[in-house]
């Protein structure tokens, strides 16, 4: 089918993972380059370079990639043939791609020597928006950005009316795969709180574009803080939920069994979702210093959910677990998280130091564990998305090269704010072996593009490639019910649902 | 009557609701009223999604049975989506590059929506209601609309030619338009039948007009000198690091022009004003060359500095007289 | 048992799920009032942090923002006998009243539109001025987004019949248009006390 015209879920979708995987790498190369010449002491076209790095990472890699996945799953999660509104996906697909090429032409417009980096500091550089000579290239970057938060607002709108309206029947809330699940509490998070940002960088644009004065004012910084830095937004976690979401149905599927904390793993979401919202209890206190992300109390209580889903997994594992390739992905995703935790639980005992440890800190969070989970759920649902299963062995290398890559990309950040290291700028000072460190965050970028390099090459080989309906022989939901790809119309008939888990009640998962 | 979805909402808004309690965000009423605002959109999502959605919808399933799936039931493909995508793109990119931009962006949303619309409409229409659509909406929808159009476009070419030509000449123009006007109103309401000439007539006078109005809009408006003299302006350079003038005079309390130009090609100037305690009253966009206009709005009286906000050095006074003086600037 | 066998004996069972242009229309509804909140927190942000309110130099004529609310207001009003007069399936009022809350919006717009030409002020001249026109051109884009969802139920209902929930959808929207104004930062100027 035509890929501009198609308003199959299943092409979107893809279409949607492609895309944002792409501003991944062009955002990662970025970010290789601003390291890789900071450790020779000056960086060409900084404000540029990290601008470019910040937008595409901060907007346009985790919550399209995540709503791209479940573009595809969940309506098939929900005995669906379609999305309840599969042109406002193409619509909101459409306008992500051309908020990317905005970003990316304001890249190429912005002057090699602005006032300063405008867009994703925690706070705002005093003078830095309004004076730009020629702010053509920042504005479009703004505009880029705005684009790609207001199609992020609207693939959360298809997919929550898709889940509300589309299942099949007997298919209550309750019963809900947990993916799909996740994707309805978490869909609603991000339509409620990303239009936020959309104010935010309303106001950035107005500052910018008629040389207003609103973020150059002391108060200002407070609000920028809630409504633009990435670290005081409900963004920087709501793409959590749907790891722990697809991450529940890895482990049910993994068990073929009822899950006999349904309801707690079910609430635990929800809360998760719920408490995604703590950021905005960071009260702007640091206005004017650097800020660190999740740096208060009430931060605990998003980590304790996330706990408690976990928990609910190891208690199912106590049955006796099968190894299916999404495992290992999986493992090495709680331990990013445990990662963010051990940093977390630093940040509440230290003082703030460095800007490079604060950036770690918001990129471990915001984008290391939503695409190393992204990678769990695209090899677990590999045959639903292109018709044949990744071999383990490649799973877990792919998954192992983003988790060694992002960690030492958090290592190189950690040690170097610890070390007081200034931020990086046109002019670094790389002496104290902090060149050496910076350069070890280069190469952590690097190798986690290779994990992700490896992947496409698993299923470049999965496509030609067709599986059983249900490869695992484990599948506990309707998705593992269809055929491996999916037919044009997902079903051709779908079985009335009686539990949370039909395939274990109606036998067809033996 | 509610469901978990309607309580997960009710439970963002009540954390909304718990977190606008807290203490420690009465100094940071930006979060507080985000907090608010949470609990009432949270509330009303809640509200919707529990009233929709109901105990639960779809209630039943019977073991063993299953729903087939209409082959019919498919979404249709359509190119609308895609073409209102890249319409809000280039609307977007107008806010960087110009208005331009924008008016282009919003056709091509508006077309793509247009086509969207039809694809998704075009099967969905009664077959009682589709026998008679030319009434439906051809009658009620196309003509009122293509009136429309075609009245604002008479409309803008016809100002544009008044807004060209001398005064004298555009009484001529307007006379000669009533006339002609009057007379195709009388055409039409004696029911002159539409033979080849009346509307080969009717499509050159319109054609006329048009080209007419886009040579005016070409050759741009003629200057309306006694509208510009009466916004004091006050012309400023900048050569060699450094202005041509020390003081800057205007009247206060009304809005002023400041005419900057920039003979140091290459390295960016600008004019900012700033107040006895160095906040910012205006800041002018910088340029590397060529010149151009701040319009600065009312400002209160009272003597201020200006300043080039990338070269400090560069600097002078910026006075606002209370009495409507003349404008004035001392050369250097 | 096939889908075209189904289809032959019978079978199928209509999925009739919740409404979803509803649920849509409470989400994206949702969505809108927090951009709005979004502006006033910055706007209130402002205020705490001022020691003179509202600004010096700085004369907003609430009379402009009272007659913004109003008419909204009464475009709510108008809407919600629109959604009435649809679910009585009774089309020519249903169009009559959007018709004229379509109308009521583009009479916003214009209003919004010599508002913040004739403040005084601009983008660049203020933080006050920044968000105030922020507030003003937020507000406004959702006004345009609900107009167009209006004309769309026009348009439904003018083409078929029994297009109810399209219509209270729309209205629904429009509601939501409403309160985002309603606690936008334009609207709530006059109740911030001048310090």
């Amino acid at each position: 089918m035509n890929l501009l015209n198609t308003a199959d879920h299943k092409r979107i979708g893809q279409v949607q993972i492609v895309v944002s995987l792409l501003a991944l790498a062009v955002a990662g190369s970025a970010a290789i380059a601003v390291r890789a010449m900071a450790s020779s002491g000056t960086v060409d076209h900084f404000d540029a370079l990290s601008s470019l790095d910040h937008a595409l990472a901060g907007v346009f890699v985790a919550l399209p990639l995540w709503f791209g996945i479940a573009t595809v799953i969940t309506p098939l999660q929900i005995g669906s043939n379609r999305l309840a509104f599969p042109k406002l996906s193409v619509a909101a697909l459409w306008t992500l791609i051309g908020g990317m090429v905005l970003v990316i032409a304001g890249y190429t417009r912005t002057p090699s020597n602005p006032a300063g980096r405008s867009v994703f500091s925690p706070v705002p550089l005093p003078g830095s928006l309004a004076k730009f000579a020629d702010t053509k290239g920042s504005d479009l970057m703004v505009l880029g950005m705005l684009l790609g938060a207001v199609a992020t607002v609207l693939m959360a709108v298809s997919l929550v009316t898709t889940i509300a309206s589309r299942r099949t029947h007997g298919l209550t809330i309750g019963r809900l795969p947990y993916f799909s699940w996740s994707v309805l509490v978490g869909g609603i998070g991000v339509a409620l709180a990303t239009p936020v940002f959309i104010g935010g960088l309303s106001l950035v644009w107005i500052d910018q574009h008629f040389g207003g004065s609103f973020f150059t004012s002391q108060a200002a910084n407070v609000f920028w803080t809630h409504a633009v830095w990435l670290g005081g937004r409900p963004e920087a976690l709501l793409a959590a939920v749907f790891v722990l979401g697809a991450g529940s149905d890895i482990i049910a599927t993994a068990t073929g069994r009822p899950n006999e904390l349904d309801q707690v793993t079910r609430a635990a979401l929800a809360a998760f979702a719920t408490f995604a919202f703590v950021p905005w209890t960071l009260t702007g206190d640091q206005a004017g210093g650097v800020m660190a992300p999740f740096s208060n109390v009430v931060t605990i209580l998003p980590v304790l959910a996330a706990g408690v889903v976990v928990l609910s997994w190891l208690g199912q594992l106590r049955h006796g677990v099968k190894v299916i390739p999404s495992i290992v992905p999986l493992v090495l995703t709680l331990a990013l998280g445990a990662v963010a935790v051990g940093d977390f639980i630093v940040r509440l005992t230290a003082d703030n130091r460095g800007g490079t440890w604060t950036e770690a800190s918001l990129v471990l969070f915001a984008l290391a564990i939503p695409v190393a989970g992204a990678v769990a759920a695209l090899v677990h649902w590999a045959p639903k998305l292109v018709g044949g299963t990744i071999a383990a062995p490649v799973a877990s290398l792919a998954s192992l090269a983003t988790f060694g890559g992002f960690t030492l990309f958090v290592a190189s950040g950690v040690f170097l704010g610890a070390d007081g290291a200034p931020y990086f700028a046109h002019t670094w000072d790389k002496s104290d072996g902090h060149g050496a460190l910076a350069l070890l965050g280069a190469a952590g970028v690097g190798i986690a593009a290779l994990g992700i390099v490896i992947l496409a090459l698993g299923y470049a080989g999965a496509r030609s490639t067709s599986a059983a309906p249900n490869p695992y022989g484990s599948g506990t939901t309707l998705e593992w019910a269809t055929a491996s790809p999916p037919p044009r119309d997902n079903f051709e008939s779908v079985p009335d649902v009686g539990s949370a888990t039909p395939l274990v009640t109606t036998g067809a998962s033996s | 009557m509610t469901n978990n979805a309607a309580k997960f909402a009710m439970g963002v808004a009540v954390a909304g609701f718990v977190a606008a309690l807290a203490p420690s965000l009465l100094h940071d009423k930006a979060a507080w009223i985000l907090f608010v605002g949470l609990l009432l959109a949270a509330g009303a999502v809640a509200f919707g999604v529990g009233r929709t959605v109901g105990a639960d919808l779809p209630p039943t399933g019977e073991p063993g049975a299953a729903t087939a799936i209409d082959p019919a039931d498919a979404p249709r493909a359509s190119y609308g989506p895609v073409i209102a995508a890249t319409g809000a793109t280039v609307l977007a990119a107008g806010g960087a590059l110009g208005p331009r931009y924008v008016i282009v962006g919003l056709l091509v949303a508006a077309a793509g929506t247009g086509v969207w619309l039809f694809d998704t409409m075009r099967k969905a229409v009664d077959p009682a209601d589709a026998t008679n659509v030319d009434h439906r909406l051809i009658a009620p929808v196309a003509l009122p609309v293509g009136a429309f159009v075609l009245a604002i476009t008479i409309a803008f070419s016809f100002s544009r030619v008044l807004l060209t030509v001398n005064e004298t000449a555009s009484w001529i123009v307007a006379f000669i338009v009533a006339a002609t006007l009057l007379f195709i109103l009388t055409t039409i309401a004696n029911r002159v039948p539409a033979t080849k000439v009346v509307a080969g007539l009717a499509g050159v006078g319109l054609l006329g007009v048009l080209v007419a109005g886009g040579a005016g809009a070409a050759r741009g408006e003629r200057s309306f000198e006694d509208e510009r003299t009466q916004i004091p302006t006050v012309r400023i350079t900048a050569k060699n690091i450094a202005y041509d003038r020390d003081v800057i005079a205007f009247p206060a309390d009304r809005n002023v022009h400041l005419e900057f130009t920039n003979l140091d090609v290459g390295t960016f100037h600008n004019v900012a004003v700033y107040d006895q305690n160095n906040a910012p009253v205006f800041a002018g966009k910088p340029i590397n060359h060529g010149t151009t206009e701040y319009k600065i709005k009312t400002i209160a009286p009272g003597t201020y500095r200006y300043v080039c906000d990338f070269h400090p050095a560069m600097t002078g006074e910026f006075r606002l007289s209370p009495s409507s003086g003349s404008q004035e600037g001392s050369n250097r | 048992m096939t889908a075209v066998a189904a289809l032959e004996s019978g079978q199928v069972r209509t999925r009739r799920g919740p409404d979803a242009l509803t649920v849509a229309s409470y989400v994206a509804g949702g969505a809108l009032l927090l951009a709005s909140v979004a502006m006033l927190a910055a706007f209130y942000n402002l205020r705490d942090a001022a020691s003179t309110w509202p600004p010096k130099g700085v004369d907003f004529d609430e009379y402009l923002s009272a007659m913004l609310t109003a008419t909204l207001l009464l475009s709510g009003a108008v809407v919600a006998w629109g959604a009435s007069a649809a679910r009585h399936d009774n089309r020519r009022q249903a169009l009559a009243s959007l018709a004229i809350t379509a109308g009521l919006g583009a009479a916003f717009l214009n209003l919004a539109w010599y508002t913040g030409g004739h403040s005084g002020f601009g983008p660049s001249s203020h933080a006050f001025g920044a968000v105030v026109i922020a507030g003003l051109v937020i507000g406004s884009v959702g006004v345009a987004f609900g107009i167009g969802f209006l004309v769309v139920a026009m348009l439904r209902t003018q083409l078929k019949a029994g297009e109810a929930d399209f219509v209270g959808a729309a209205a629904r929207f429009w509601f939501f248009v409403v309160a985002a104004w309603i606690v936008s930062p334009v609207a709530l100027y006059g109740l911030m006390s001048p310090k």
